[in-house]
């Protein structure tokens, strides 16, 4: 986008529209239109341009009658301008009121980006809105841009709101993850209010532009009509901070400060309050700000409880108090200190459900108070160890209101759309899933219910909280426990691993190979990348014979010769950002694959290599087997890397041969 | 919430940050030590793991990083800053401040220096300087355009510390009218019952009584003006209220440390050193800090 502010520039001295006029148009969204901050009268629409525009927003009761006007005086303008000194200046002479705008940090130079603030508004109505350059109709005229303002606080109202965390990657499981749940809620005919995000929408670093292809385009027509609420995760904390609400993640965001919402005013966007009827939804920083009691937020936290009158409590925050999924809460700091600082301030006030995300896995627990000991333990801490499943009639059981220190049910729903894993089994969770899903949570007056879909649409866990009467719990000395995790065996044993749900193909099936067949090469130097392949042949994978899918036949193998030596190069952007790099190969009989001219994968082949392989195993190639290269970290590269792989067959009088790779990498 | 400029600590987020989604610290750990094998030890990959080993809580092992990195990169300002943090964790307070002040020398104009200053001032409180930590504190709100929402705390409290409760005030109210922080405004009604301006925090007390579902600290605010103004038996109905409310909201098993405090606060206040000792030592059980602790202990030792 660099383009925009320097062909700006260039037009602001011979142009009287200005900078970013009218000629640098491009007619479209740089982010297409969004809600924020919903409260009972007002609402906020955020979208950007790629070149200055007039901004208009016209708002009203039905699609075909737009007859309100946001003032100007409503309409925050932020900026990125160019970072060039000698463009600044042009732009300090010509139009120095744009140097006067609040700044977008790290966004491509040359957007606007326009926040409209609506008042005045009627509760739990909906609204339609276009936005407009000017008098120029910007959004489409075809009814699905509209909000619906929140209920009166203190109003009993049903809410329905979706959950879901650590998804933004822009591939396949998040795509698939927001899909179902919108098919799953059109199939219920009950539509989402809101929903809330629980961090991590912008791998890796939470960059403005991984927030654009990862978040906004991602969820896109679900963002037009309904908010999200978040919180920051620990990715978006590789570019925003806390402490002064500076990066991508807050210019992502408007999230209230002064307790527009409902709540206490926290003068910052990084943890606050809203309301939602009889609801009280708290959201908390808990990656980059102090977690301590005596600290600012957990300060803020307790004035907030102190003051809230809801009927129910729901808080949600990036590092979860309690998990054995890709993460370990007896482990690390910020969800040890999460548990032990602020865990004891939600349940005196009488928090009912607590949402995180971060470790990548769907972790339910029983009803539970009081777990704060590290390592996390159930005894004593378990009030009630049901299913919690009202489809049987158990739902968990609290008393009615507000009361401290009477159970709550943890969720950790980090399964929105990287890769999911568990290291183990935390003793308070009722479901363990590892699959990629998202939480529906419906709130109907004294019912609360929990719903797991997964990423093929099914449901996979049902959860139900009661809040009526007075109910007193027995703290459960010996609760119902978890069966133990099995890890299963490590990579490098003697079968493949699963692949990664979520990859990018860096190597692809049916690639063209240099190799060379009917000889050995010299020593191991054929498989670094400073190696001169001259004279190697050129074929496309698979290789081998009697096998149907082979394109390189190697008619001439069988009595002559048992090894092929294969080479191929591939780019890496940035090495330090990748997980995993693994081989998927269908292969017979066996291999040997290097990286750079190390060994990092070895299979049916017993000792030695080349022409002094030994112990060659005989295998078919029936399928393909994912092999995760060894100790890749320490020789891969940024740039330009080689794989190399040895083919070895059985014996020389084999009737079949295949080879047939292919490489994955996760970032 | 967008008040400052990026400042030297947001430029230390803005280095490369941690290495893979789903990766648990002890697996990025174990990536960086790999990564450093293959290519060398490099500054911003020793602080990454330092932070990593930060993140586990094992200090040893990221000051070891930090003082690697900087011994790499010697004008690497995001090693200082956590370096100075780590050793403050450690104990090591003399050379947190070495480190810090080592760390101001390089760091450009006084808005990078703003945020050093505030650990430095931390550094100092830590160490009971507390005229010089205030020194810092102004130093750096002055330096900056206007100051993160912590430092107005942390200023305020040394300022409590020296018994400058008028300026803690002044410093909170200016922070509020800023920010609208709910907490700089409570902890401004605080420094203004401490300073003995009771008619103006009785009016703010009254108004947030009549808001909350919980009025223990509330009850116990009101109580402290009626102490200062020698009203006792108003004084001691607010703290046996409060009392009653904690008591109903205190967990029997696994009580609240904050709540603790505050009883044992009410309970010194009312004269009953042996209550008010008990709960000062549940609440050091349950996580309470010294900073939590500080006026529970101060009104113990005056009914003692």
């Amino acid at each position: 986008m660099a383009w925009v502010a320097t062909a700006a520039v260039a037009r602001a001295s011979e142009s009287s529209h200005g900078l970013f006029g009218q000629e640098g148009r491009t007619n479209h969204f740089a982010r297409a239109p969004y809600v924020q901050l919903a409260t009972p009268s007002s609402m906020v629409v955020v979208w950007r341009t790629d070149a200055e525009t007039e901004p208009v927003v016209r708002y009203g009761r039905s699609p075909e009658a737009l007859d309100q006007l946001v003032p100007l005086s409503s309409i925050v303008t932020r900026v990125s301008l160019t970072t060039n000194k000698a463009e600044l200046k042009v732009i300090e002479e010509k139009r120095p009121e744009l140097l006067r705008l609040p700044k977008l940090h790290s966004a491509p130079m040359g957007l606007f980006q326009y926040e409209a603030r609506i008042t005045g508004l009627l509760p739990e109505t909906r609204y339609y809105y276009g936005v407009f350059d000017g008098k120029r109709r910007l959004t489409e005229a075809d009814g699905t841009y509209y909000f619906r303002t929140h209920p009166p606080v203190g109003e009993e109202r049903r809410a329905r709101f979706w959950v879901v965390g650590d998804s933004g990657t822009g591939r396949e499981p998040q795509h698939n993850v927001h899909t179902s749940m919108i098919d799953w809620v059109k199939q219920e005919g009950r539509p989402l209010d809101f929903y809330v995000h629980l961090g991590d929408m912008a791998y890796m670093r939470g960059k403005d532009v991984e927030f654009q292809t990862r978040f906004f385009e991602m969820y896109e027509p679900t963002l037009r009509s309904l908010v999200c609420w978040p919180t920051m995760g620990n990715h978006e904390g590789g570019t925003s901070k806390g402490t002064n609400g500076v990066g991508p993640y807050y210019d992502a965001y408007v999230c209230p400060t002064r307790g527009e919402a409902g709540g206490v005013p926290t003068g910052t966007e990084a943890y606050y309050s809203f309301d939602y009827g009889r609801i009280h939804f708290i959201c908390l920083d808990s990656h980059d700000l102090d977690r301590k009691p005596t600290g600012l937020m957990a300060r803020w936290l307790k004035l907030d409880l102190e003051r809230t009158k809801a009927d129910w409590i729901v808080a949600f925050f990036h590092h979860p108090p309690y998990t054995k999924g890709t993460h370990d809460s007896d482990r690390e700091k910020q969800l040890i200190e999460m548990r032990q600082h602020i865990m004891p301030i939600l349940e005196s006030g009488g928090v009912d459900l607590v949402l995180t995300g971060h470790s990548h896995v769907y972790e339910r627990s029983m009803l539970i108070d009081g777990a704060y000991a590290t390592p996390t333990v159930a005894e004593g801490v378990v009030l009630d160890d049901g299913e919690g499943d009202p489809r049987t009639g158990e739902p968990y059981r609290k008393s009615r209101g507000l009361e401290p220190n009477n159970g709550n049910i943890q969720v950790v729903a980090g399964h929105g759309g990287t890769t999911i894993g568990r290291k183990g089994t935390i003793p308070l969770m009722r479901k363990t899933i590892v699959e990629h899903g998202s939480v529906v949570v419906d709130i109907d007056g004294d019912t609360l219910r929990g719903t797991m879909i997964n990423k093929f649409g099914e449901v996979r866990d049902v959860f139900g909280l009661v809040k009526r009467g007075q109910v007193v719990h027995q703290r459960l000395m010996t609760p119902w426990q978890p069966p133990p995790w099995k890890k299963p065996r490590a990579v490098g044993e003697d079968v493949s691993a699963e692949p990664p749900e979520d990859f990018f193909v860096a190597i692809p099936k049916n690639s063209e190979w240099t190799y060379l067949a009917g000889s050995h090469p010299e020593g191991a130097k054929w498989t670094e990348l400073k190696f001169d392949a001259k004279g190697w042949k050129k074929g496309t994978a698979p290789f081998g014979y009697s096998y149907r899918e082979a394109r390189t036949v190697l008619d001439d193998m069988k009595g002559k010769y048992s090894a092929i030596y294969m080479r191929h190069e591939f780019e890496v952007e940035q090495a330090d950002y990748i997980a995993e790099l693994g081989l998927m190969i269908n292969y017979d009989d066996g291999f040997i694959a290097y990286l750079n001219g190390k060994e990092v994968a070895r299979k049916g082949v017993g000792k030695g290599a080349g022409k002094d392989a030994q112990q060659v195993k005989s295998h078919d190639a029936t399928k393909y087997g994912y092999f995760p290269l060894k100790d890749f970290e320490k020789h891969l590269k940024s740039g330009t890397n080689v794989l190399a792989i040895e083919g070895h067959n059985a014996s020389l009088d084999s009737h079949d041969f295949l080879m047939d790779p292919y490489l994955l990498i996760e970032d | 919430m967008r008040l400052l400029p990026a400042t030297i600590l947001a430029a230390a987020l803005l280095a490369p940050g941690i290495l893979a989604a789903h990766d648990s610290p002890e697996h990025v750990v174990e990536i960086l030590t790999a990564r450093m094998e293959a290519v060398g030890e490099r500054a911003d990959l020793l602080w990454r793991r330092a932070t990593e080993y930060r993140a586990l809580r094992n200090h040893p092992a990221a000051a070891r990083d930090l003082k690697r990195a900087i011994k790499l990169r010697k004008d690497y300002l995001p090693a200082y800053v956590d370096l100075s943090r780590v050793q403050l964790a450690l104990g090591q307070r003399r050379r947190a401040l070495w480190t810090i002040d080592r760390a101001m020398r390089l760091a450009g104009g006084e808005s990078d220096r703003a945020p050093l200053r505030m650990v430095k001032a931390e550094v100092l409180a830590e160490s009971s300087r507390f005229d010089e930590a205030l020194r810092e504190c102004d130093l750096a709100l002055a330096g900056s355009s206007g100051g993160e929402l912590d430092w107005f705390l942390t200023r305020s409290q040394i300022q409590c510390r020296l018994g400058r409760f008028n300026e803690a005030a002044a410093g909170l109210r200016r922070g509020f009218e800023l920010t609208g922080s709910a907490v700089l405004e409570v902890e401004c009604i605080d420094a203004m019952i401490d300073a003995g301006q009771f008619a103006e925090a009785r009016g703010k007390v009254e108004a947030a009584l009549s808001e909350s579902r919980y009025r223990s600290s509330w009850l116990l605010r009101r109580a402290r003006i009626h102490l200062g103004q020698g009203e006792m038996t108003e004084g001691h109905r607010d703290l046996a209220d409060a009392i009653a409310e904690m008591n109903r909201r205190m967990s029997p098993t696994h009580p609240e440390s904050g709540l603790l405090s505050e009883r044992g606060f009410a309970y010194a206040l009312l004269g009953d050193v042996g209550l008010a000792k008990r709960d000062l030592l549940a609440a050091r059980k349950s996580g309470a800090d010294a900073a939590m602790l500080r006026r529970l202990k101060l009104a113990l030792n005056a009914a003692r």
